[in-house]
C-alpha cells in the first residue's frame, strides 16, 4: 500500500480516532488504527470492540492495499510534520514508511489480518440533524450512572419515533428526559429504540462538534449494534443490554407548586451556599416562601452558609433537602433565562425545567431529595 | 507461731479443686508463684530435660518457719487464707494450699529454706509423698526446691509429656511471662548449660520488654502508660461464684473502685495469626480470659483484619474483690464482678491509645513476629510457644468478627495476577551495615587521592551528613504535611514528607475518611439518605429475611428507608447519600451476610461498625482512579485528621512510610 494524503486531513480523521482506540494494551492490534487504502480515498478504523469508528480522507492512492499502525505514535508523529503532504508506505514486515519534506520515519506495524472487522451497516432507519443528537446527549449525559448494576444502566434511553427523538438518562436519584420537537428531530422511517453506551455518546458529541451546519447522521440498527454515519464517518457501538428504568412512572403527572427563578441568580447561589456542603453529599436545604427561595448548607466541620433568591412561588412554606450538584448540574446545561422547579413535597421527586418563551423542546429533569 | 494453718474442710471445700500439676510447667508455676507470694526479688530458675530430670527454683523471699515447712506439703495447708470471707479478696497467687503436696506427692522433692526470724534452716525430703528426711541446715534466707524426676510414680502421666523441646517452650514462655509481670525482681531460667533468660532489675516495664524481645519488638509496640477507669458503686454486677455469693458484703463498700491498665500491643501492622502472642495478667497473676481477648479484638476491630490477631502485653490491676480467681484449679480464670465495665474499660483504652500514637507502618509490612528478635531478644522469648495462650486458642469461641468484606474498590485493571507488580518497596539487602564492635575492624581502601588540590568535591558517593537526618517520625499526624507527587497505577498516591517516601492507597485512605464520617453522622443520628427514584426490589433468602429483621432498624438508622414487600422481598426507597445507586444493592447484601455470620454475639457496636465500614467501602474512591494533585492533597489532609489513619475498616493498612533512614541504608549512604 502506498498513498499520499494532506497532512492536515490525516490529523483531522486519526484524531477522531483516538477516544476510541484502546488505551490498556490487553490486545496489542486494538492499539494500532487500521489504513486501508482505496481508488481516491483511505479509510481510517479504531476500535476497542465496544466501539468503532471509521473515517476517510482524499488520497492519491499509488498503490492499493491495507496495514496497522500504532494510533496514538502515528498521531503524536504526523501533528508535528509541517503542513503539506506526506507519503506513506506500507512495506512487507508491516512497517510503514512515513515521507514528508525532509523527514523520513518508519514505524512499526502489524499485519491486518489480525485487525478485527467490523460489522456490516444495515439499512438506514432515520436521519437524525446530528445537532439534535448532540444538544439531547449534553442535555441528558452527566445524570448517566457512573455503574451498571440491575437497577442503572451507563448509557441512556433514545427513542426515535414519527413524533420526535426522546432522550433519556438516570442514575437512580435523577432523571433526565429531552424530547426534542418533530421540526428537529429529521425524519422517523421506523419506530426504535435503543440504549446508547454513555462511552458512544462522548464520540457522537465530537463527530458532532467536527460536522457542518445541517448536518444529518443516517441511523440504523442490527441485533447487537447502533450505527450512526455522518459524512464519510461511522460511529457504531455495541448496544447496552438490560432493561431501562421505567421513566414514564418516574416523570410526575402533577406538581402541586412551582416555583420560578432566574436561572442564572439561582445557580450562583448554590455554587456559593454548596461551599459549606458536606463534601461528599453535597446536601443543602432548600426553603420555598413566599417571593423567594432560601438554600442552606452546614457541615460540621466548615461551618454554614445560606443565601436567597427572589422567587415567584406562591405554595406553601416547604423545606426539602437536595444534592447541590443534581442541581448545578442542571442548570449549567440550560440556556434559558428562567428555571421552573416544581415541587409536592418533602419526599417526592423535585423537577426542574426551563422556563420562559425561548423552550421549544420538552426538558424535563427530575431529582429526589434527600433527608438531611 | 507458725504462718501456715490447715484450712477447715468448710473453707477447703469452697475452693475450685483438680488437678495441680499436668506437666513441667505447671509445677514451674506453683513454684515461681510460690516464690513471687514469699516476696522474692531475685528468682532463678533450672531446669533439665525440659523440666522431667529437674527443676530447682530458688528465691530469696521470707523462707519459711520450720513447722511451717512441714505443715506446707498436708493438703489446705497455706499461710494466705483463714477464712471464707478472705476467698472474696485473694490478694496473692497463691490460696489453695495445694500446690506443693500435689507436686510432693509425683516427685522426688527437695525443700531448703530459712525464714529470717531462725538463724538455722530447715531442709526437707520428700518422695512420692513420703517423708523421707527432714533436718536442720546451714542455710541462706529464702527458699530452694527441687524437684527430680517428675511423674517417675505415675507412669501413665509421663507417658503423656509432650517432646522436651515443648515442654521448655512450655516453661520458658511461663517464666518470660512473669518476668514482664515484674520488672523490679531479677529473673533467671536456664536449661542445662545453656541460659534461656536472664534479666535484671529495671525501672519500668518498657526496659524489660527490651530485654527480653530486644529493640525491634518494642519498635513494633505501643505502650499503654498507665490508665485507669473508676467504676462507681454500687454497680450492676454479678457475683464471683455462686460458692461464695452468700458471704457478699455489699452495703459496706467504697464508694469507687478504680481499674488500672498498663502494658504494651502492637501496632495494626503486626498480625499474628493466633493468639500465642497476648499475655495478660490480672493483679500480677497470668490468666486466659475470653472477656479481655474479646475486649482486645474490638478495640483491634476495624484496624485489623478480623482473622488476624495482635500482639499485646496487658497488665490489670484491680481491687482484690473485684475478680475472683477461685473459678479454675490452675488458677489460670477468672470471673470479674463487673466484666462488662472491665471489657469496655479495656477495649477502650487500647482503641484510645491506638488512635492518640497513630502509629505508621513501615516497609515492610510483612508480617513480621515479635519472636524473631534477632538483636536483643532473649533465647526464651523466641521459644515460640505458649501455654496460656495456645490453651486459649485451643478453645476459643468460633470467631464473632465479620469476615472480610470480599469487595474492596474493585480488582485492579492489570490482565492477570501474576502480571501485579509487587507494592512492597523492600530494599535489596545489601552488606549488613551493622556497627559491631567485636567485629575485625574496616579495611578501608583509600581512593585514588588527589593530592595537592585547592577544591574538594563533595564525594557524590560519601555517606550522607548526619545531620542531614531528619529525625523519625513515626507518627502519621506528618501525613497532612505531605507533598502527593503523583499515582502509581492510579491507585497509589506517592508523596514526600520531611522523612521520607510514603504510599498511600487512595480507595481504603478515603474509606477511612468516610468511615468516620458516616460513624460521626451516625453517632449524631444526623444520617443523610438520598431517596431513589424507583425502589429497588430486592429479594431475599429465608436466612436473609431473618437477619434482615434483626438488623432493620440499625439499617434504617443508617440511612437506609426499606420496607417489607411481599413473601421475602424489601423495596428499599432511600440509601444512605454518596452511595451510587448503582451499588446499593450489592451494599444491602453485604451487611446481611455480615450480619449472619455473626447471628450469635455481635455487639451492636460491631454491627453499626460493620454497616458503616460498608457504606464507607462504596463511597469512596476506587482504585484504577486517576486523582488531580488538589484531590490527592485533600485526601492526604483529610486522612491526617482521621482518628486512625493507619488502617482501613476492614483492616488493611493505609499507609506506607519508607523513611529516609532505610532509604539511605538501602543506598548504603549511612
Ligand atoms: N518459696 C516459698 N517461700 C516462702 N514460703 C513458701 C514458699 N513456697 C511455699 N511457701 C509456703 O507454703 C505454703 C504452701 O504452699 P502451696 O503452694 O502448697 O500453697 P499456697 O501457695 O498457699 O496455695 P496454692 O495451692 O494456691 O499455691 C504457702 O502458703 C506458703 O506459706
Ligand atoms: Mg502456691
Amino acid at each position: 500500500m502506498e498513498f499520499t494524503v494532506s497532512k492536515a486531513e490525516l490529523v483531522r480523521e486519526l484524531s477522531l480516532s483516538q477516544g476510541v482506540v484502546e488505551k490498556k494494551t490487553t490486545i496489542p492490534i486494538l492499539s494500532n488504527v487500521l489504513m486501508e487504502a482505496n481508488g481516491d480515498r483511505i479509510t481510517l478504523t479504531a476500535t476497542d470492540l465496544e466501539l468503532g469508528i471509521r473515517c476517510s480522507c482524499p488520497a492519491r492512492v499509488k498503490k492499493e492495499g491495507a496495514g496497522t499502525v500504532p494510533a496514538r505514535k502515528l498521531l503524536d508523529y504526523v501533528r508535528l510534520l509541517p503542513e503539506g503532504d506526506i507519503q506513506m508506505k506500507f512495506l512487507e514486515n508491516h512497517w510503514a514508511s512515513i515521507t514528508s519534506g525532509r523527514s523520513r520515519t518508519r514505524i512499526a506495524g502489524m499485519s491486518r489480518e489480525s485487525y478485527p472487522e467490523l460489522p456490516p451497516t444495515p439499512p438506514v432507519v432515520a436521519q437524525v440533524p446530528v445537532k439534535t443528537l448532540a444538544s439531547m446527549i449534553a442535555r441528558t449525559g452527566f445524570a448517566i450512572s457512573m455503574e451498571e448494576s440491575r437497577f442503572t444502566l451507563s448509557g441512556a434511553l433514545l427513542l426515535l419515533r414519527p413524533e420526535g427523538l426522546t432522550m433519556v438518562a438516570t442514575d437512580g436519584h435523577r432523571l433526565a428526559y429531552v424530547q426534542a420537537p418533530p421540526a428537529e428531530s429529521g425524519t422517523v422511517d421506523q419506530p426504535f429504540r435503543a440504549l446508547i453506551p454513555k462511552k458512544a455518546m462522548g464520540e457522537l458529541t465530537k463527530l458532532a462538534d467536527d460536522a457542518g451546519e445541517g448536518a444529518v447522521a443516517l441511523f440504523s440498527g442490527d441485533d447487537n449494534h447502533l450505527f450512526f454515519q455522518v459524512g464519510h464517518r461511522l460511529l457504531l457501538t455495541r448496544k447496552l443490554a438490560g432493561n431501562f428504568p421505567d421513566y414514564e412512572r418516574v416523570l410526575p403527572k402533577d406538581h402541586t407548586h412551582v416555583a420560578t427563578l432566574d436561572k442564572a441568580e439561582i445557580r450562583s447561589a448554590i455554587e456559593r451556599v454548596a461551599q459549606f456542603a458536606d463534601e461528599r453529599s453535597r446536601a443543602i436545604r432548600v426553603q420555598f416562601v413566599s417571593g423567594e427561595v432560601r438554600i442552606f448548607s452546614s457541615s460540621v466541620e466548615m461551618g454554614e452558609s445560606e443565601e436567597s433568591v427572589p422567587a415567584e412561588y406562591t405554595g406553601p412554606d416547604l423545606e426539602i433537602g437536595f444534592n447541590a450538584q443534581y442541581l448545578l448540574d442542571f442548570l449549567r446545561v440550560i440556556s434559558q433565562d428562567r428555571v421552573a422547579f416544581q415541587l409536592k413535597d418533602q419526599k417526592s421527586a423535585g423537577e426542574l425545567r426551563p422556563a420562559g418563551d425561548s423552550v421549544t423542546d420538552e426538558y424535563r429533569y427530575v431529582v429526589m431529595p434527600m433527608r438531611i | 507461731m507458725g504462718r501456715i494453718r490447715i484450712l477447715p474442710d468448710q473453707v477447703a471445700n469452697k475452693i475450685a479443686a483438680g488437678e495441680v500439676v499436668e506437666r513441667p510447667a505447671s509445677v514451674v508455676k506453683e513454684l515461681l508463684e510460690n516464690s513471687l507470694d514469699a516476696g522474692s526479688t531475685d528468682l532463678r530458675i533450672e531446669v533439665e530435660s525440659g523440666g522431667r530430670r529437674l527443676i530447682r527454683i530458688v528465691d530469696d523471699g521470707c523462707g519459711m518457719l520450720r513447722d511451717d515447712a512441714l505443715l506446707a506439703f498436708e493438703r489446705h495447708a497455706t499461710s494466705k487464707l483463714r477464712d471464707v470471707k478472705d476467698l472474696l479478696s485473694i490478694a496473692t497467687l497463691g490460696f489453695r494450699g495445694e500446690a506443693l503436696p500435689s507436686i510432693a506427692s509425683v516427685s522426688r522433692l527437695l525443700l531448703e529454706t530459712r525464714s529470717e526470724e531462725e538463724t538455722t534452716g530447715t531442709s526437707i525430703e520428700i518422695a512420692g509423698g513420703k517423708m523421707l528426711r527432714c533436718e536442720e541446715a546451714a542455710l541462706g534466707r529464702g527458699t530452694a526446691i527441687t524437684v527430680r524426676d517428675l511423674f517417675y510414680n505415675v507412669p501413665a502421666r509421663k507417658k503423656f509429656l509432650r517432646t522436651e523441646q515443648t515442654e521448655l517452650a512450655h516453661i520458658a514462655s511461663l517464666v518470660t511471662h512473669y518476668s514482664l509481670a515484674h520488672p523490679a525482681k531479677t529473673f533467671q531460667l536456664t536449661s542445662g548449660p545453656s541460659e534461656l533468660l536472664r534479666v535484671t532489675p529495671v525501672g519500668s516495664r518498657e526496659e524489660r520488654v527490651y530485654q527480653v524481645f530486644g529493640s525491634q519488638v518494642l519498635e513494633d509496640l505501643v505502650e499503654i502508660g498507665e490508665r485507669q477507669r473508676d467504676l462507681r458503686m454500687p454497680a450492676p454486677g454479678v457475683p464471683p461464684s455462686e460458692a461464695i455469693s452468700e458471704y457478699l458484703r455489699e452495703p459496706e463498700e467504697p464508694e469507687a473502685r478504680t481499674f488500672r491498665l498498663n502494658g504494651f500491643f502492637s501496632r495494626p501492622q503486626v498480625q499474628k495469626g493466633n493468639r500465642n502472642s497476648i499475655y495478660i495478667f490480672v493483679n500480677g497473676r497470668l490468666i486466659r480470659d475470653r472477656l479481655l481477648l474479646h475486649a482486645l479484638s474490638s478495640a483491634y476491630h476495624n484496624l485489623i483484619p478480623p482473622s488476624a490477631f495482635p500482639f499485646a502485653l496487658l497488665f490489670l490491676e484491680c481491687d482484690a474483690e473485684e475478680v475472683d480467681v477461685n473459678v479454675h484449679p490452675s488458677k489460670t480464670e477468672v470471673r470479674f464482678r463487673h466484666g462488662s465495665f472491665v471489657h469496655d474499660f479495656v477495649r477502650d483504652t487500647i482503641r484510645e491509645r491506638l488512635m492518640e500514637s497513630r502509629p505508621a507502618p513501615t516497609f515492610p509490612v510483612s508480617p513480621r513476629s515479635p519472636q524473631h528478635a534477632p538483636e536483643a531478644g532473649q533465647a526464651a522469648a523466641q521459644l515460640p510457644y505458649s501455654e496460656f495462650s495456645q490453651m486459649v486458642a485451643d478453645q476459643a469461641p468460633p470467631e464473632t468478627l465479620p469476615v472480610g468484606l470480599s469487595e474492596h474498590g474493585g480488582e485492579f485493571n492489570v490482565p492477570s495476577e501474576a502480571a501485579l507488580p509487587e507494592f512492597t518497596l523492600r530494599a535489596v539487602p545489601g552488606p549488613d551495615l551493622r556497627l559491631d564492635f567485636s567485629a575485625p575492624p574496616i579495611e578501608v581502601t583509600p581512593g585514588p587521592q588527589p593530592s595537592g588540590k585547592l577544591m574538594r568535591h563533595a564525594d557524590p558517593h560519601g555517606s550522607f551528613p548526619p545531620d542531614a537526618l531528619p529525625p523519625p517520625d513515626l507518627s502519621l499526624s506528618v501525613l497532612s504535611a505531605l507533598r502527593p507527587l503523583g499515582q502509581i497505577h492510579e491507585s497509589f498516591i506517592v508523596a514526600a514528607g520531611r522523612d521520607g517516601l510514603w504510599i498511600v492507597d487512595q480507595h481504603v485512605a478515603h474509606e477511612r475518611i468516610l468511615f468516620e464520617l458516616v460513624l460521626k453522622q451516625r453517632a449524631r443520628g444526623s444520617v443523610e439518605m438520598q431517596r431513589l427514584l424507583l425502589p429497588l426490589v430486592l429479594q431475599l433468602t429465608a436466612e436473609q429475611q431473618i437477619d434482615y429483621a434483626r438488623i432493620a432498624d440499625e439499617l434504617h438508622a443508617s440511612g437506609f428507608e426499606t420496607e417489607p414487600f411481599g413473601q421475602r422481598t424489601i423495596a428499599i426507597k432511600a440509601a444512605p447519600a454518596a452511595l451510587p445507586a448503582s451499588d446499593i444493592e450489592r451494599i444491602l447484601f453485604e451487611i446481611l451476610e455480615t450480619a449472619e455470620g455473626e447471628t450469635r454475639g455481635v455487639s451492636l457496636d460491631d454491627l453499626r461498625r460493620n454497616v458503616c465500614a460498608s457504606i464507607a467501602c462504596h463511597a469512596a474512591i476506587k482504585i484504577n482512579t486517576k486523582l488531580d494533585p488538589g484531590k490527592m492533597e485533600w485526601l492526604l489532609r483529610a486522612l491526617a485528621q482521621t482518628d486512625c489513619p493507619m488502617s482501613c475498616p476492614h483492616g488493611r493498612p493505609i499507609a506506607m512510610h519508607y523513611s529516609t533512614r532505610e532509604i539511605l541504608k538501602a543506598f548504603h549512604r549511612i
